[in-house]
Order: structure tokens, then C-alpha cells, then sequence
């Protein structure tokens, strides 16, 4: 085993505001070894990105280490003066920031911002600098580098900005790299060619790398090693393939449980609950979530080595059986996703009317500056009663404007939109009541779709209001507890205001507000990505869980194949809004025929298939 | 105008209601100042004429005295109390600014939240309107109506109604683009409801604060600014005790007996300080970032 | 030139519109619209009060006297003629005639001009150099105390009117400490540059009417690019000051500042004619302040497009400023 070389022992980091001090690291122990990728994955409130600062000996505002140290080339980081650290930062320490977009001064060239590390760490101006530069933009792959250098950042895509980051950090020649999930809202295609070029570059250049995301699929493929955090504490640490085969930690087998894959036959499962978001005081921090949980998990748990040099943070660690995650489930109970797709499969293929159609629609708009933007160019699609499609695609796609112009939000510049064989008028204000009850729509993003000042009964009311006015004032507060129970929240929520309330819990409540108008159609735009993947898995659980009640037809937007694999049963595939393919989701993702969605399964990254994955693309 | 080419006001610079509750609020010291100052202010104002010891045109044949045991501050050039003029002086200093931007803010609200919702032809219109209004500095504009229409009370709360008018339009229009995409917005256009509904149950509680912050900020302008206009004689008319005529009046006295245009000077200004305070504390207490952005 | 870059999705360039009028020409026009609008709007505010003779004139004038008077300055006209003639002598250089004088206007504004735009340009300059470093320091260096103090100070100087500003400096510097002259009617007297004590007290009330606003922005805009990612990416590549200063922060930050010093103009304005009024100064502010008094609406109305004309093009000149030095909007102008 050669010599670490940047190394943090014992480290513990709180950060102290107006309510006192909390801590997000605990006792955390790394070490980085030239040449090897370490994986640190974790959801919110893990401390990986903390983590990965402390690991420069940066120190945000209000941050104060509590105890450990960091060591580099032994020498101790933690304490070092503000000038010590800058002879490091850049020169032997590279680290390429989470925002892809803004780690470059949008006021400067590319040249000069190259050219600024190269003069201020080794000394080079001029000819040489520029020369180096061009060498490294070459590197990255970016294409007519003499030409890139005059530009300025915001002229190049955001994948090529964060080539350009990389070459950067790079250029100098560092020994350790920490990247802060830095492919993090790119295309997929694009994530998948720029993690190739960086486990190229590092492995090529002997460095040590710390690579963090919460995209556990991706760090399995393209890591070396793996730990997981949760709640401030390194609880597993493994080989990133044994680790994701056989994990030894409750926390690390629910969350591999957690990710949709397009492989795997099982839907994903949700851990009840929400991530923790700071450091347990005496006890495991997964406890309440777990569901080995025992009297003994109260105590302060260390890091034990469990063989083969991997190490897991459980105090039942060595009585429970190994995971094999999707194969250690108890037969799935009646009403699950598991049946649903199961009767899905088994069911014949009735000719099922289509309830909603597409012909033909296009929807354009005016830029900024006068020019016409097409989203949606002529897509035709029909979704059969009872059915749910998903509509794939990378952000650009067109994929949301043409789920809001089924909504009525958005009018058609072309094409028709007919729903039980009735064309409907573009917009909403323009549709009967009946279209506009038996049309719902759930949206991506859990802080703006409830009215912050509405409370949760006042949101869920207006749908009954509307479309039910059946329902009299009396029952209405017990039609909207119901749905709340429905969709597994308490209704003691009812008079709370949606900040007091989690990102899972909020979408929870927009499903419920929708489904309170009793719809045939659900239309859902992301609802699950901007959650974290535990609470994703539980909210795709629950809608194919009510799908299957209600019998509803669900037409669910996402960029996440594996989401797309475990709700949808056909899928469209769009690109530049058009329909690049359709089918039922099995074949499409197994045999895509389209090389625009070849291209888009193979960027999947799959742990089972890392060589593949690695030496896959251009 | 010109400031669009930078404003890109996002959701994020929207004024939020706060966690904490109106103590929170207190709790800034700028607020608490502010309002400490105002209320003593207003106190003055309410119970001066009850407490002055002499009618503020009593002219007497005691011209320019200094400060003494018979007039706390002093006479002026016409023999008058000063103290007792200083008493009575307040309440036009903050009735008539309040006037203007009351009725300002009542037509701009109106208009804002109709061009930043609907878009389209009507939004195209106002957003005119309001550039060529803010081509015109609004000194200019007023002094032109001064000039037109005569000076006094009524034409400048007019005239800077009129003028303010844009610049809140403005403010409102753009915190009204920032809600009006926002999902729960989406969801009820998706829904159906009336125009009316979105609008002020929708989309108004979401923008209060920031239209709390304006109100405070052009209460703060409209002070300086009728004050200014009193100072140059545009304004309400000598012989009536106002803080603003007193400065101009007694800017004669200055080297002799400054007090008397130090003290009613010194008020006004302590008076738009008491509410400039109050409106930075908003500003602090909602996170409002749109008057920041707008360069209002 | 071939296209060397993607496009930023990766695709090919969308439908664009037809290639447009450059961006100077599209001011340029911008510029007059704006002008000839100002101008009807000006006409239309005094058009709408009225005959002004008889306010002029006295209660006590003649039936006889208020005729002529509006034969003199056109009055009898129609309001439409009455602005074609206006703006057409404006075109041709004639402003009209005064109430007050009946004499040109232009005779009676141009000895004003002068002293006036030195004071301005002095004023504009004092801000400018104090009010940029202190908002960049105070918003990438100052934390806490300090920085709360630069506020503080900042919000009580912004909420004193003017000319309650300029009466306490003039207290202070000019009867207590006897270092300024509290009057400046010498201007007038002799050269421009002969009296050069007489500007700085009013010149000074003026900056400091417009002073904290600038600060203001400016530290909040510092503070905003401070927190950005790619300055702490700059921290983390080990750039240190001043180079994370200048290079970094500041061509991001002052853009902002920029447009914000052309709209400030406006607020300088009530500054002039409060500055100059207090102080006696002999300039257009103190002209403007008088006229307005005596309902002298053709010296009001030419001095208003006089200084509304500066005001625009000082503004389309900061736009086109911020245009420029920001890499973004350059091309997106060009586009």
C-alpha cells in the first residue's frame, strides 16, 4: 500500500450560527492514495461536501473544526496560515467546484484564467503558458483550442465549461484532486463522456482523487473505492464493486435499494423517513430508520474493520445476514409495485382505448431577442386507459412544455391535444370543468408547488372546491385528512404551512392535491428529482401504489431512466422535441433501436458494467 | 429603461414572510430605532398645537430674539415663537407625502399586478409608458407642474403621486414576473381559477412584503422630496408653519441665530431617518433583493 | 467565420431573426424616440394648466394687458401649434421666450451653464472616487462591526434631504469653523475658475446626496460576486489579493455600479437646485427653483429638456458602457 497522501483523522467540523452549534462531521478518517478514486457518497445532510473543503483546509464562514486534523505530504493542513494554503491550493491541491457552471469568471478568457494559475503556482507566462494551455484544453477534448482560449465561459456549453474547470486544475500539475459532484445537472451523455475523461486523466497521472456525489450508481462505476456518509459519520467503506454487490450496513443496502436502475426487475424502495441531517449525539444516526434497529444501536458506534479491508460502522454488523439487494425482500405484499408490474406483465394486451392523444403538436417560443424557439416539433403520441407513459429526455427536450400543454398551461402553435377523443382547447381557462378535473398536474419542484402562504388544508381545499362541490363544507375537512392518510402523512399537517414541512413530505401533499379532484389522467413533471434518492423511491412508491388503486392513467415526465424503468409501462424518448423512439419500456431499454437513445441507455452508469462503462463512448 | 438591460429579478429575490413573527422584526436594531423615532416624532406632531405655548402666527414686535426663559427658541423675523411654529409644523412634513404615495401606490398596484400578470399587449404598453415616464427625472417633472399649475399643497402631492407613480409600477410589475411562473401559480391556471383568484390570493400574499418595502422606501422619498419642495418655496405656502418653509424663512437668520433653521432642518431629517430606518429593517426582516436589483 | 462552438445544447442554432440593425443605431434611435416624447410630455403638462397670464400678471392686471401678454407669447394659439412651434424653434435654436424677462430664455440660462456643469462634473468626480472603494471594500473585506458601521453611516446620510445636509455643512464648515464661504453669488462675478472655495460646500452637499446610494450598491454587489462559486473557486486555486479584488470582483461587480451612476443623475438634479438655491449659487438650479416660483413656464420647460436630454444620453451612454465591458451582453447584442 503506497503512502497517502492526503489524509484527515478523526476530524470533526460543527458549524455555529444565531441557534447554537450543530455538527455535520464526525470523527471522519480518509485517506487518498495517488492513483486511486475514493467515492464519498450521501444525501443531503451527510457532510460530504463539508467534508470535501475540510479536506483543503478551507473553512467556510461559522464553520469551526472541533477536533482531528488534516495532513498533507506531512504536513499538517488543519491551523495552517491563510499563505501556506494558497502555496497549496491550486499548486498540489486541485479542487473543481459542485456549480459546473460558475467555477469560471464569466468576465475572463479562458486563456487568462489558465494563465493565472500557471503564473502565479509555476511561474510560467507567456509563450510557455499559453502553449500548456492550449496543450490541456487539447486534453480535455475540447474542440479548436487555439480559438477556445479567446473565448469567454459563457460561450461554451455547460459540459464544455466544466472541461475547461478541469483543465485548469489540472494544468498545474497537482497531486490530489477533490471533485465536488462536478457533473452534477449535465446531460447524461455528457456526464457519462466527461467522468471517462477524469478517471482517464487522474489514473494517467498518478493522482489521488476524492470524488463526491450522491449519484451512488455513478461513483460504483467509476470508482475505486466507496464509503458512504450519513449524517456526518462514515458508515461503510469497501472496493466500490464489493460494496455495491454486498453491502454490510442497513443504511448502504436501503440506499442501494433506493436507486432505480433500468436493469433490475425490482422497483426501487423508499426508507421511511428523512435524511439526518446532523450528527447523532450517543446513538446510530440511521436508528430511526432502520429497520434492524435494536436496543443496543443507542451507543456510540465506531468503525470496525469486517474483512476483506472493508470497514462498516453497525453494531450488528457481523450477526446480520449479507444484503443482496432485490433478493433479501420479503415477498412483496398485494398492492405494491411489485404486483402492479407483475399483473401489468401478465395481463393481455387488451386494445385499450386511448384516453389521451397528441397529434401533431408543436409549441414555440419568442426569445429574448426576437428569435422563435421550437420546444416541442411535432410530436404525436396516445396513451391507452390505465396506462402509464413515461416521456424521456435530457433537459431542452421539450419534454415539460409538452406535458404543460397537456396541462393547458401552455397553448399549442400547432397540432391538437384530445382527451377521450375530444379535441381540448389550448389553454385551461378555455376547458369544461370535466377536462379540467379529469386532467391533474404534479410539478418538479417541492418549494413552490404549494402557496407558502396557504395552509395545507386551504391548498388542498381549492380542488374540491372546484370540481366537487359535492362535497359539503363539513366533509370536506375529512376528505382532505383522508387523502393525507392516503398518501402516508399524518393530518395533524393540515394546519401547518409548507415550510414546516420536508421536500418529500410537500410533493406528498401536491399528489394528494391533485388526486382529490379524482382524475383519470395524473400528469407528472420530475416530481421526484429534486429529492433525495431515499425519499424519491418512497414518492415513486407511493404513485404506482395509488396508480394502481385508482386504476389512473399517468403520464410521467423524467430525465432518469431508471425512474423511467420503474413507473412507466411504454415509454417516448424525445430530443430537440421530436420523438426520437417509443415502445414499452422493457424493449426500449434493453434494445434501443434509435442511436440517439443508444446513446442515452449506454451513459447510464452501471456498476455491474464499469469496464464497459469506462471504456464505452467516443 | 436602460436598468433592464441588468435586471433579471429571479423568485429568489422576492421578499419572503419570515419564520419568526413580528419580533423578529424588533429585534433589528434599525428597527427598533426607526420606530422609536417615528413614534416620537408622531407624538410631537399630534400633541404639539395642544402644548405650544403661543399661536404659530402670533407676530409679535420681538424680532430675532436668541433663546430665552419667554421663547424657548427664539423668535423669527417676523417675531413669531419659534418653538410654537416648530410644534404646529409637523403635520403637513408627513400628511403629504403619505397623501402622495397612498394614492400612488393604489394605481401602481392595480397596474403592476395586471402587466406583470396578463404579459402580453398590456404589459407591452405599460412597460412603454413607464420608460418614457422614467426618462424624465422626477425633480424635473414636478418643477415643470409647479411651474404650470402653481405652488402649494395639493399640486405637489399630485405632481409626485404622479411621478412615483412608475417607479412603483415598476417594483410591483417585477415581483409579480417573479411569482407568477412559480408552480403553485401553474397549478391554479391549471385548475381554473379566476383571474381574480390567482391574483390576490395567489400571487398578492406572496408579494406583500416587497409591497410593504416599497411602501416604506417612497414614504422615505416622498418625505425628502415635499420637504425639499417646501424648502424651495414650491410647496405649502408661508405664512403656514411647515419644517421645510421655516429652513427657507429662517436661512436668513443663519449666522445670527441658527437654532432657528437648525431645529425644524434637524427634524426633518431626524423624521426620514426614522423611516428610512424602518424601511431598511423590512428590507433586512423579508430578504428583499427586487429594490436592490431595480436600482430603485 | 465558421461556428467553433456548439451551440450551447448541442445542437444546431435555432431559427434566428433576421440579422439586426446594430446596436448603436438601434440607441441612437432609441434616443431621439425617447427625446421627442419627453418634449410632448413637458409641453402637455404646462398645456394642460392653462393660461397662465393672469397668475402672472396679478389679480390687479387689465383685461387689456392680459391680451397683450398672450399675444406676446403666443398664448391665443391652440395647444397642437403652439408645441409644433415651440419644438420647431428649438430645433433651430430658439427656446422661447420668458415670462419674467420677455427676453429669450437662452439669454437668460447661458451665463448659468457654465457654473453650473463645473459644479456637477466636480461633484460627480468626488463621488465616484469616494463612493467605489469604500463599497468595494466594505463589501469583499469588512465583516461585522465595521461593516455595520459603513452601513449605518450610509443609511443616515442617504435619508437627510439635501438641503438639510448642505445647511448643516454650512453651519459647520462655514460659520463655526469660518473655512468655506456660505455664499457663493461670487461665481457669477468673473471667470469661471476664479472663485474655486465658492464650489466646494455646494459641491460637496451634492455628493453627498448621491454618495450613499452608490456605496451601497456597490458593497452589496461585492458582497453578492464575493459569494460567488467562481470566486471561491479563484480562493481554492490559491489566488490571493489584490488580484482576487481587481481581477475577480470587481469587473463582475461594477456593471451594476455602473448603470446605477447613470440613473443617480436624476437625484443629482434635486441636489442642484437645492445646492445651489441654499448656497446662492448662480447656476441653472437655482434658475429652475426661481422660475418654477414665478410660473415662468417657457425657462422651466427648456431647462427641463435641456437637463432631460443630458439625462438620457448619459444613461444610454452608461448602458452602452455596461455593454460593453460585460463579454455577455456584448454578444448578446451582437447577436
Amino acid at each position: 500500500m503506497t503512502t497517502p497522501n492526503l489524509s484527515a483523522h478523526d476530524l470533526s467540523v460543527g458549524y455555529r450560527s444565531r441557534d447554537g452549534l450543530t455538527q455535520v462531521l464526525a470523527d471522519v478518517s480518509i485517506e487518498l492514495e495517488p492513483g486511486r478514486i475514493l467515492g464519498l457518497a450521501g444525501e443531503s445532510g451527510s457532510g460530504k461536501s463539508t467534508l470535501a473543503l475540510s479536506l483543503m483546509g478551507y473553512r467556510a464562514s461559522g464553520q469551526e473544526q472541533l477536533s482531528g486534523r488534516v495532513d498533507f505530504a506531512g504536513r499538517a493542513l488543519s491551523g495552517a496560515s491563510i499563505k501556506e494554503l494558497r502555496r497549496v491550493w491550486g499548486s498540489r491541491l486541485a479542487y473543481l467546484p459542485q456549480d459546473t457552471a460558475t467555477s469560471l469568471n464569466p468576465a475572463l478568457t479562458v486563456e487568462n484564467q489558465l494563465r493565472e494559475v500557471l503564473r502565479r503556482h509555476r511561474g510560467q507566462d507567456g509563450a510557455a503558458a499559453a502553449r500548456r494551455g492550449v496543450e490541456w484544453l487539447e486534453r480535455v477534448e475540447i474542440p479548436q483550442p487555439e480559438q477556445a482560449m479567446r473565448r469567454y465561459p459563457h460561450q461554451f456549453s455547460g459540459g464544455q465549461q466544466q472541461r475547461i474547470a478541469l483543465a485548469i486544475a489540472l494544468s498545474v500539475g497537482p497531486q490530489v484532486l477533490i471533485l465536488d459532484e462536478p457533473t452534477t445537472g449535465l446531460d447524461v451523455v455528457t456526464q457519462a463522456n466527461i467522468n471517462r475523461l477524469i478517471v482517464a486523466l487522474v489514473r494517467d497521472a498518478g493522482i489521488a482523487s476524492l470524488y463526491v456525489s450522491h449519484n451512488l450508481a455513478l461513483l460504483a462505476t467509476v470508482c475505486d473505492e466507496l464509503a458512504i456518509m450519513y449524517a456526518g459519520q462514515i458508515v461503510e467503506r469497501a472496493p466500490a464493486g464489493q460494496l455495491y454487490a454486498a453491502p454490510r450496513h442497513p443504511y448502504t443496502a436501503a440506499l442501494i435499494e433506493a436507486v432505480p436502475t433500468i436493469e433490475a426487475d425490482r422497483p426501487p424502495h423508499g426508507i421511511p423517513g428523512i435524511p439526518r441531517l446532523s450528527v447523532p449525539v450517543h446513538m446510530c444516526g440511521f436508528a430511526d430508520r432502520c429497520r434492524y434497529r435494536v436496543a443496543a444501536c443507542e451507543t456510540d458506534i465506531p468503525l470496525v474493520p469486517v474483512g476483506d479491508g472493508r470497514t462498516a460502522r453497525c453494531v450488528r454488523v457481523d450477526e446480520l445476514p449479507p444484503f443482496e439487494p432485490g433478493r433479501n425482500d420479503p415477498a412483496p405484499a398485494a398492492g405494491t409495485a411489485a404486483t402492479v408490474r407483475q399483473r401489468a406483465a401478465e395481463a393481455v394486451p387488451a386494445p385499450a382505448p386511448a384516453i389521451l392523444a397528441v397529434d401533431g403538436v408543436r409549441c414555440a417560443f419568442r426569445r429574448p431577442g426576437g428569435a422563435e424557439f421550437v420546444a416541442v416539433d411535432g410530436v404525436s403520441l396516445s396513451v391507452p386507459a390505465g396506462r402509464a407513459l413515461g416521456i424521456a429526455g435530457e433537459s431542452g427536450s421539450g419534454k415539460s412544455t409538452l406535458l404543460r400543454a397537456i396541462a393547458g398551461l401552455v397553448r399549442p402553435a400547432d397540432g391538437t391535444i384530445s382527451f377521450q377523443g375530444t379535441p381540448l382547447a389550448g389553454l385551461s381557462g378555455q376547458r369544461s370543468v370535466a377536462v379540467r378535473r379529469a386532467i391533474q398536474i404534479v410539478f418538479q419542484n417541492p418549494d413552490a408547488t404549494l402557496n407558502p402562504r396557504h395552509t395545507i388544508y386551504q391548498s388542498l381545499e381549492r380542488p374540491l372546491k372546484l370540481f366537487r362541490p359535492e362535497v359539503s363544507r363539513r366533509d370536506r375537512r375529512e376528505a382532505v385528512a383522508e387523502m393525507l392518510r392516503q398518501v402516508r402523512l399524518s393530518p395533524d399537517l393540515l394546519d401547518r404551512y409548507p415550510r414546516s414541512l420536508s421536500g418529500g413530505q410537500r410533493q406528498r401533499v401536491a399528489i394528494g392535491r391533485a388526486l382529490l379532484a379524482q382524475p383519470q389522467v395524473l400528469l407528472c413533471d420530475e416530481v421526484t428529482s429534486a429529492l433525495d434518492v431515499s425519499v424519491q423511491a418512497s414518492i415513486l412508491e407511493l404513485l404506482v401504489g395509488l396508480r394502481a388503486e385508482r386504476e389512473l392513467t399517468v403520464v410521467f415526465v423524467t430525465h432518469d431512466l431508471g425512474v423511467l424503468r420503474a413507473v412507466a409501462d411504454e415509454a417516448i424518448v424525445l430530443q430537440n422535441g421530436v420523438v426520437r423512439e417509443a415502445g414499452p419500456t422493457v424493449r426500449l431499454l434493453r434494445e434501443p433501436h434509435d442511436p440517439y437513445t443508444r446513446d442515452l441507455v449506454s451513459a447510464v452508469p452501471s456498476p455491474r458494467r464499469a469496464a464497459e462503462f469506462l471504456s464505452g463512448g467516443a | 429603461m436602460s436598468a433592464d438591460v441588468l435586471s433579471n429579478v429571479s423568485a429568489a429575490d422576492l421578499a419572503a414572510p419570515r419564520q419568526r413573527r413580528w419580533r423578529g422584526f424588533f429585534a433589528i436594531p434599525q428597527a427598533a430605532t426607526g420606530v422609536t423615532l417615528l413614534v416620537l416624532l408622531l407624538l410631537m406632531v399630534v400633541l404639539g398645537p395642544f402644548i405650544a405655548p403661543d399661536p404659530p402666527n402670533k407676530i409679535s414686535d420681538q424680532p430675532i430674539l436668541g433663546p430665552s426663559a419667554q421663547h424657548w427658541l427664539g423668535t423669527d423675523t417676523y417675531g413669531r415663537d419659534i418653538l410654537s411654529r416648530v410644534l404646529h409644523g409637523g403635520a403637513s412634513v408627513i400628511l403629504l407625502p403619505l397623501l402622495a404615495v397612498s394614492v400612488a401606490m393604489l394605481v401602481a398596484t392595480v397596474i403592476g399586478l395586471l402587466s406583470g400578470y396578463l404579459g402580453g399587449k398590456v404589459d407591452a404598453v405599460v412597460t412603454w409608458v413607464i420608460n418614457i415616464a422614467l426618462a424624465i427625472p422626477s425633480y424635473l417633472a414636478v418643477l415643470v407642474v409647479v411651474a404650470a399649475f402653481g405652488s402649494g399643497g395639493l399640486v405637489v402631492v399630485t405632481a409626485v403621486a404622479v411621478v412615483y407613480a412608475p417607479y412603483i409600477t415598476r417594483v410591483l410589475r417585477s415581483a409579480t414576473q417573479a411569482v407568477a411562473p412559480r408552480e403553485f401559480v401553474l397549478a391554479a391556471r391549471a385548475r381554473g381559477e379566476s383571474l381574480s383568484w390567482i391574483l390576490f390570493r395567489e400571487i398578492i400574499p406572496n408579494i406583500g412584503p416587497t409591497l410593504l418595502v416599497e411602501i416604506a422606501l417612497r414614504f422615505t422619498y416622498a418625505i425628502m422630496f415635499i420637504a425639499s419642495l417646501s424648502f424651495l418655496g414650491l410647496g405649502v405656502q408661508p405664512p403656514s408653519a411647515n419644517w421645510g418653509v421655516m429652513v427657507a424663512q429662517n436661512r436668513a437668520m443663519l449666522l445670527v441665530h441658527p437654532v432657528a433653521v437648525l431645529v425644524p432642518a434637524l427634524l426633518i431629517g431626524v423624521l426620514a431617518i426614522s423611516v428610512n430606518l424602518i424601511a431598511d429593517a423590512l428590507t433586512q426582516f423579508f430578504g428583499d433583493r427586487i429594490h436592490e436589483r431595480l436600482m430603485v | 467565420m465558421t461556428q467553433t462552438v456548439v451551440d450551447k445544447a448541442g445542437r444546431p442554432p435555432t431559427r434566428r431573426a433576421p440579422r439586426r440593425v446594430p446596436y448603436l443605431v438601434r440607441q441612437l434611435v432609441r434616443l431621439v424616440v425617447t427625446l421627442f416624447a419627453i418634449t410632448i410630455v413637458i409641453f402637455g403638462l404646462t398645456a394642460i394648466a392653462g393660461d397662465p397670464a393672469r397668475d402672472i400678471l396679478g389679480q390687479y392686471a387689465t383685461d387689456d394687458q392680459v391680451a397683450a401678454f398672450q399675444v406676446q407669447h403666443g398664448l391665443n394659439h391652440p395647444a397642437p401649434v403652439r408645441y409644433l412651434d415651440w419644438l420647431g424653434g428649438i430645433l433651430h435654436g430658439d427656446l422661447g421666450i420668458s415670462y419674467q424677462s420677455n427676453g429669450p430664455v437662452w439669454d437668460v440660462i447661458s451665463p448659468r451653464l457654465g457654473p453650473s456643469i463645473v459644479l456637477v462634473l466636480f461633484a460627480w468626480i468626488v463621488t465616484v472616487l469616494v463612493s467605489v472603494p469604500i463599497g468595494l471594500l466594505s463589501g469583499v473585506r469588512l465583516r461585522g462591526r465595521r461593516d455595520a458601521a459603513v452601513t449605518f453611516v450610509t443609511l443616515i446620510v442617504a435619508a437627510f434631504p439635501e438641503f438639510v445636509i448642505g445647511l448643516i455643512l454650512a453651519i459647520v464648515l462655514g460659520v463655526w469653523l469660518a473655512a468655506l464661504p456660505v455664499d457663493s453669488t461670487a461665481v457669477s462675478a468673473g471667470g469661471l475658475f476664479d472663485h474655486p472655495s465658492a464650489y466646494v460646500l455646494p459641491g460637496i452637499t451634492i455628493a453627498l446626496g448621491t454618495i450613499p446610494y452608490i456605496v451601497r450598491l456597490m458593497r452589496a454587489n461585492a458582497r453578492d460576486v464575493a459569494s460567488e462559486s467562481y470566486v471561491r473557486a479563484a480562493v481554492l486555486r490559491g489566488i490571493g489579493e489584490p488580484s482576487l479584488s481587481l481581477r475577480h470582483i470587481l469587473p463582475n461587480a461594477a456593471p451594476p455600479v455602473v448603470t446605477a451612476l447613470g440613473l443617480q443623475f436624476a437625484g443629482l438634479i434635486g441636489g442642484v437646485v437645492v445646492a445651489e438655491t441654499l448656497f446662492g449659487f448662480p447656476g441653472v438650479g437655482q434658475l429652475l427653483a426661481q422660475s418654477a416660483a414665478s410660473r415662468d413656464a417657457p425657462v422651466v420647460e427648456a431647462l427641463a429638456l435641456l437637463i432631460g436630454t443630458v439625462f438620457v444620453v448619459a444613461n444610454l451612454a452608461a448602458d452602452a458602457l455596461v455593454v460593453y465591458v460585460t463579454p455577455k451582453l456584448r454578444d448578446q447584442v451582437r447577436a
